[in-house]
Formats: C-alpha cells, structure tokens, sequence
C-alpha cells in the first residue's frame, strides 16, 4: 500500500528473509515477500508471497497472496492465489484458495477450499449500463418552454 | 556461507507486533512493535521505526527507536537516528546529529 514510503535509495528487494535462528510472536504484516527460514508464532498479513523454507517453522494463522511450504506450517491459510506444499512441506490446518497443489511426498493434515466452485456458480452480476436520470439537462426544445416563448 | 554471518533484514513493508528473538544480526527497515532479544547485532535502518524493549549485543540507530535498550557491547545513534528511552551498555556512542532523550548508564556489570 505504502509503497512510496521507502524512498532511499534502498536496494528494491522487496524479499524479507527471516533467519533460521529468529523467532517472532505476536502479528506480522507486510507488503513484500517473506521468506521463512525460522519460527513464526504469529499471524501473518502479506499482500505478496509466503515461502517456508525447509528449516522454517510457521505456527499461526496466515493470510497471503500465495504460500510454498517446504517446512512446518500448523494453522490455516488463507490464499488469494495459490497455496502449494512441496515434497518437504508438512502442514496441519485448512486451506482456502482458488488454486491448491499438494506434491507428493507432502503431509497435509486439514480441510481444503478451493473457492472457485462459488465464484463459478454465482458470475458477475454485470453493473447495469445507465442510470435512467441520464438527462437532467434536457437540451431546450423550444417549445417546451412556455415562459421564454411568452416573452416575445 | 557457514551460517555464520547470516543476517535478517524485516524489509520496509514489515511490520510486527509483538516478539522477536534471535542469534543473527537483524535490520530493521519497517516497523516493529513489542520487544526484541537478539545476541547479535541489531540495526534499525533509516526507514525503521521501533518500539520495543530491546536487549542485545550491538545496537545501531539510524531510524527512529522509542524504547529501552540493554545492550552488552555497544549501542550508536547514529546522526540521522532518534532515539526516546534509557540505555544500558558498556559503551555509548551518540553520534553528531543524532536526537536523544532518555538516561544512560554506562556502570559496569
């Protein structure tokens, strides 16, 4: 959202990587891409990507805009995009998103929604194309105009 | 390569509230909120806006920190860092420039 903030001249890497040996309690938010290599014990917020790396640990609720987990994640998640456990990844909890791959090799233990049945079912209401008071400002057709015309 | 001299950065859109600890040095660039414990060198970026107990080895403050500090080595306000709040270490080094308000003690152990 905030994006212009950071105006130093700063390297673009819009990736934060937590290291193997952090861990964080509490709530998370960001706008870039994380990338986990320790223990999460926090809710997450991200409008971009979730990666748990191999040694990373995630125990809490995360809502992204896509997750690869090759570590641990016990917790729901909810994705815009996609969610995808690798062959390494273990997860518990359940999973919302239009589009889910599980590798072989991983272990999921949990629920599974993949939305887009609804969004199919239901369409687009398409937005109707006018409103019908479309012409407040009539053009003057003379004679409609009964003062004006008396003047003369 | 050997782990030794990793570091994390919380990039500029993080933000956290609540705990962080760890065993490499971290950067801040975003926004944290809560309490750090780190046994390495911790850095708050110029972009970095903290609140939080902090205790670690090295601190360095470009950014803006409201906070107390307990520091085993060394901690900098660095001449565009603002820093609210008491630290403790050993060595202190408030740079030209910088913004301090808070009592430091510089005791022995």
């Amino acid at each position: 959202m905030a994006k212009g903030e950071n105006g130093n001249g700063q390297a673009k890497a819009t990736t934060t990587a937590i290291g193997p040996t952090i861990v964080i309690k509490g709530k998370l938010r960001s706008d870039e891409d994380l990338v986990v290599k320790g223990r999460i014990e926090a809710e997450i917020h991200s409008s971009k990507a979730l990666l748990v790396e191999n040694s990373g640990i995630i125990k809490a609720n995360v809502r992204v805009k896509s997750a690869r987990i090759s570590g641990v994640l016990v917790g729901n998640i909810t994705a815009e995009e996609r969610v995808e456990i690798a062959p390494d990844g273990r997860m518990v909890g359940d999973i919302t998103a239009p589009k889910i791959i599980i590798n072989d090799g991983a272990a999921f233990r949990g629920r599974i929604d993949m939305q887009n049945f609804d969004e199919a079912g239901e369409g687009r209401p398409e937005p109707k194309s006018e409103p019908i008071a479309a012409a407040p400002k009539a053009p003057m057709s003379g004679g409609d105009q009964p003062t004006a015309a008396a003047a003369k | 390569m050997d782990g030794d001299k990793t570091a994390t950065v919380l990039g500029p859109t993080v933000e956290i509230e609540g705990e962080i600890e760890g065993e490499e040095d971290l950067v801040i660039q975003g926004r944290i909120q809560g309490k750090i414990v780190s046994r390495r060198d911790l850095t708050v970026d110029s972009s970095g806006k903290v609140e939080a107990s902090i205790t670690t080895k090295n601190l360095a403050v470009s950014g803006m920190l409201t906070g107390n500090v307990n520091a085993s080595e060394r901690v900098e306000v660095r001449k565009e860092g603002k820093m609210v709040g008491d630290i403790k270490a050993p060595r202190v080094v408030i740079a030209d420039g910088a913004k301090f308000k808070g009592n430091i003690e510089m005791g022995v152990d």
